[in-house]
C-alpha cells in the first residue's frame, strides 16, 4: 500500500506540532489535570477528523491509482505463478493468467479443478500460498477482501449469497459500502453530507437494479422472497454497485434455461460495452462459454492445461482428455 | 362471541393484571388509566399513521409521571433502575441484535462505567494531590473533599471513552471467531473484569491507593451535578428520573439512527453472511469493533449513572448473572427490535426489581409454603425465558428480519444447513 503523500505528511507534522505546542502551553498556565484534559481534547477534536479524512482519501486513492494505471495499458489482472495448498491438497498449482482490459475471459474445467478456489484467491478470501496478483500492475496479493473490492474488483457467488433478510434495494446499497464515507458520528447526527450520500446511494441502487432488469415493484422485497432469476440479478447489481473495473461471475447461468442463458450472454456483452469493465466468468455451459468469451482458460487438477480462443481450446487434446478421460482407458472399458 | 373472547380476552386479562400491579406499586389512579389507554392504543394502532402520536403521548406521559408520585422512594426509585437497565439493554442490542455478535460479558462495561464514577467522582483516591484532592467543575459541596471529583458529565465522557476502548479490546480476540466461540471469549472477559473488581483491593497503585475497594465498595459516590441545576439529592428522586429518561431517549435515538445507516446495514450484512459482506467491501474488523465499542459505551454511561444513583460501586454487583440478565432483556424483547428491547428491558427489570421482591414475595407463604419468592427469583426468571422461547421465540415485539430468520430457517451463515440435516 502506498505511503502518505508529501503534502499529507507535512500537514500531519504541522498538526502534531500544533498539538504539542498547545499542550505545553496548557501545562504552563493550567494545573496538570486540566492540561491533560486540554491535550486529550486537542487530540480528539483535531486529530480524529483528520485521521478520518486521511482514511477517506486513502479509499478514494485506491480508485485513483487504479485509474491512472489503467492508462498505461497494463492488464486488469495479472496472476503470476499462483498456487494454493490446503494441507496436502494442491488446489491451484502454479497458474499464470491474465485478463486484458475490457475483455471477457472464461475459466472452465471439470468439477474439482480448482476454479472456485482460484476465484477466492483473486478476491482475497484465500491468500495464495505462492505467487503474486497484480491489478493494473499494483500488487494486491496480501490485501483484505474489502480492500480488493475498494480497488475495483467485485464478484458474485456460485451458490447465491445475498443478505437474505434485507430488501433487494438494501442489498445493493451494501454493495456501495466501500464507496461511502459516512462515519459513526456522522450517521448518528445525520449531517447534511451523510443525508445526501444516503440519498445518492439509494438512487444508484435503484438504477443498478433497473439496469439488471429487476421490476421496480420488487425493489422493496426481501431477497429471500425473490425468484431465483431475480436473486441472480440482484447479486450482479450488488457487485456492479461498487463501481468495479473487473467483475468476477461464478457460474452465473447455473439453473437457467437456454433462453435465459442466451439473454445472459447478451447482457454480459452489454455490460462490457456500456460499463467498460472486464469480466471473468466461471462457466459450465459450453454454449455460453463459446458465445460470450474472447478467451478461455482451462484448469484441471489446479493446473492450467490450455488457454486461447474458445474454438481452438475445444479441439485441444488435453482438454478433451480432461473432460472425457484418456483414449486408452476408453478402449479398455469398451 | 368466541371470536370476541379470543380477541379481547388477553387484553382484558392484561388490563386486570396491570390494575392489580399498579395498585400494589401505588401508581397514581389517573396515571394507571392513562397507561392502560396508551398501552391499548399502542397495541391497536401500531404501524398505522397514528403510531407517531402514540409515541408522543407516551413520551409526555413518561415526562410528567414523577410529578404524580412521592419524590422520595417507592415507584420512582424502581423506575430509575428500570430506565438505567433499558439503557444497557439497548446498548447490548447493538452488539447482539444488530451485528449478531453474542456477548455474554456485558457486565464488564457496567463495571467500567461504574468504576469511572467511583474513581473520578468520589473520595476513593484520598491521597491524591497530597490529600487536597482534584476537583473538576464540581459544586462547593464536594470541592473541599479529598480524592478525585469530576463533574458527572466529565465522568460520563470518560466512561464512554474507557468503555468503548474496553469494548474494542474485548472485540480483538473474537475477530477470528464465529458464533458460540465469541460468546465464550466474551464470557471469560466478563468474568475476568468481575474477579479483578473483587480482588482489586489488593492491587496497589502506589501511595497507598488500591484499584478497587473490593466487596466493601466505594461509597459514598458523588451525586449527579449538572450545569444550571442544583446538585441532585438522595431524597428527591425526580431529577434522577428525568436524567435516566434523557439517557434512554439518547440511546433510542442513536439506535434508530445507526440502524438505518451505512454502518447499520453493514452490521446486518455481517450477521447474515460474513464472507459475502467482506466481498462487498465491508471491512470486518472495523465494523465489528465499531459494534462492540458503541454497545459498550452505553453500558458505561448506564454504569456511571447507577454508581452515582446507588451511591456505591461494589464488586458484588458485577456478576455473570447480570450479563445474562441484560441479554435476557434483549432476547425477551426481540433481538434487534429497538422498541422490543425497550419493552423487554422495562418488563424484566420490573419483574426482578419490583414484582418479585415487593409484590409477589409473600405469595408462597400465603398458600402455606415455607419459602420466599425472592429465593427462587432466578428460577422464575429462567421459567419465563423457557415459556417465552416456546411461545414466542422472536420476542415480544419482533424485528421483521429476525422473524423471517426464525420461521424460514435462514441466517446464521454456513452452519444452518448442517443443523437442519441433523434435525
Amino acid at each position: 500500500m502506498s505511503a502518505l503523500t508529501v503534502a499529507e505528511r507535512s500537514r500531519f507534522g504541522l498538526l502534531a506540532v500544533a498539538i504539542i505546542v498547545g499542550s505545553i502551553f496548557a501545562v504552563m498556565v493550567l494545573p496538570i489535570w486540566l492540561a491533560a484534559m486540554v491535550t486529550l481534547a486537542l487530540i480528539v477534536l483535531v486529530g480524529v477528523p483528520y485521521w478520518q479524512q486521511l482514511h477517506r482519501s486513502r479509499n478514494s486513492r485506491r480508485v485513483f491509482v487504479a485509474a491512472e494505471a489503467a492508462d498505461t495499458g497494463e492488464p486488469v489482472l495479472k496472476v503470476e505463478n499462483a498456487s494454493k495448498v490446503f494441507g496436502g491438497l494442491v488446489a491451484v498449482d502454479g497458474v499464470d493468467f491474465e485478463i486484458p482490459q475490457a475483455s471477457i475471459v472464461s475459466i472452465i474445467g471439470p468439477n474439482g479443478a480448482g476454479k472456485t478456489t482460484f476465484f477466492n484467491m483473486l478476491t482475497g478470501l484465500y491468500r495464495p500460498t505462492t505467487g503474486r496478483l497484480r491489478y493494473y500492475g499494483i500488487d494486491i496479493t496480501d490485501e483484505r477482501p474489502d480492500v480488493i473490492t475498494s480497488y475495483g474488483i467485485a464478484r458474485t457467488f456460485q451458490n447465491i449469497r445475498l443478505f437474505a433478510t434485507m430488501s433487494a434495494l438494501e442489498n445493493v446499497m451494501v454493495g456501495q459500502h466501500a464507496r461511502m464515507n459516512a462515519s459513526l458520528f456522522g450517521s448518528i447526527l445525520r449531517t447534511p453530507s451523510v443525508r445526501h450520500e444516503e440519498q445518492a446511494v439509494m438512487e444508484k441502487a435503484g438504477e443498478m437494479l433497473e439496469y439488471v432488469g429487476l421490476k421496480r415493484e420488487t425493489f422493496g422485497q426481501l431477497a429471500i422472497n425473490l425468484s431465483y432469476g431475480d436473486q441472480r440479478r440482484v447479486e450482479v447489481a450488488r457487485a456492479l454497485a461498487s463501481d468495479p473495473k473487473l467483475l468476477l461471475l461464478d457460474e452465473p447461468t447455473a439453473g437457467m434455461n437456454p433462453q435465459e442463458s442466451a439473454r445472459f450472454t447478451e447482457f454480459v456483452h452489454k455490460l462490457r460495452d456500456e460499463m467498460k469493465i472486464s469480466i471473468l466468468l466461471i462457466e459450465h455451459d459450453m454454449k455460453v462459454v463459446m458465445g460470450v468469451s474472447e478467451r478461455v482458460t482451462v484448469l484441471d487438477h489446479g493446473q492450467k492445461i490450455a488457454e486461447g480462443d474458445p474454438r481452438e481450446v475445444r479441439k485441444d487434446a488435453r482438454v478433451i482428455e480432461a473432460y472425457l478421460g484418456k483414449r486408452e482407458s476408453q478402449e479398455q472399458h469398451a | 362471541m368466541s371470536e370476541a373472547i379470543r380477541r379481547f380476552g388477553p387484553a382484558a386479562i392484561g388490563v386486570a393484571v396491570a390494575l392489580y400491579i399498579f395498585d400494589k406499586i401505588e401508581m397514581d389512579p389517573f396515571m394507571s388509566v392513562v397507561i392502560i389507554v396508551l398501552g391499548l392504543a399502542a397495541w391497536l394502532l401500531a404501524d398505522t399513521k397514528y403510531s407517531k402520536w402514540i409515541g408522543v403521548a407516551i413520551l409526555v406521559w413518561a415526562i410528567v409521571l414523577p410529578l404524580f408520585h412521592d419524590s422520595g422512594q417507592g415507584f420512582i426509585d424502581d423506575a430509575n433502575i428500570m430506565l438505567a437497565y433499558v439503557v444497557m439493554a439497548l446498548g447490548l442490542n447493538i452488539v447482539v441484535g444488530f451485528a449478531g455478535l453474542l456477548d455474554l460479558g456485558y457486565v464488564a462495561f457496567f463495571a467500567f462505567g461504574a468504576f469511572c464514577m467511583g474513581w473520578f467522582g468520589s473520595s476513593f483516591f484520598a491521597g491524591v494531590n497530597d490529600g487536597e484532592g482534584i476537583h473538576i467543575f464540581v459544586s462547593d459541596l464536594v470541592s473541599q473533599q479529598a480524592g478525585i471529583h469530576a463533574n458527572f458529565l466529565v465522568v460520563v465522557i470518560a466512561a464512554v471513552i474507557i468503555t468503548a476502548m474496553a469494548g474494542a479490546l474485548i472485540g480483538l480476540p473474537t475477530l477470528r471467531l464465529r458464533g458460540d466461540y465469541i460468546a465464550i471469549v466474551t464470557l471469560a472477559f466478563g468474568e475476568i473484569i468481575g474477579r479483578v473488581a473483587i480482588n482489586g483491593d489488593s492491587i496497589g497503585l502506589g501511595g497507598g491507593e488500591t484499584l478497587t475497594a473490593g466487596r466493601q465498595g466505594i461509597t459514598p459516590v458523588d451525586k449527579i451535578d449538572l450545569p444550571f441545576v442544583d446538585v441532585f439529592q438522595s431524597l428527591n428522586l425526580r431529577p434522577w428520573y428525568w436524567t435516566a429518561l434523557a439517557m434512554v431517549l439518547i440511546v433510542l435515538f442513536v439506535n434508530f439512527r445507526l440502524r438505518d445507516s451505512r454502518l447499520g446495514r453493514a452490521w446486518i450484512a455481517l450477521r447474515e453472511d460474513e464472507v459475502a459482506a467482506a466481498s462487498m467491501g465491508v471491512p470486518l474488523v472495523r465494523t465489528k469493533l465499531m459494534a462492540y465499542a458503541t454497545g459498550a459505551a452505553f453500558g458505561g454511561i448506564s454504569g456511571a449513572f447507577l454508581a452515582s444513583y446507588l451511591n456505591t460501586v461494589n464488586a458484588d454487583q458485577f456478576q455473570f448473572s447480570f450479563s445474562i440478565f441484560v441479554l435476557a432483556m434483549v432476547i425477551l424483547g426481540g433481538l434487534g427490535s429497538i422498541w422490543g428491547v425497550t419493552v423487554g428491558g422495562l418488563v424484566l427489570a420490573f419483574i426482578i426489581n419490583t414484582f418479585i421482591p415487593d409484590i409477589a414475595r409473600s405469595w408462597p407463604r400465603d398458600v402455606g409454603l415455607d419459602f420466599d419468592l425472592t429465593e427462587i427469583s432466578f428460577a422464575i426468571f429462567g421459567f419465563l425465558l423457557v415459556i417465552m422461547m416456546i411461545l414466542r421465540p422472536e420476542g415480544l415485539i419482533p424485528e421483521r428480519r429476525r422473524q423471517i430468520e426464525l420461521h424460514e430457517g435462514i441466517g446464521g451463515g454456513e452452519g444452518t444447513d448442517l443443523y437442519e440435516a441433523r434435525v
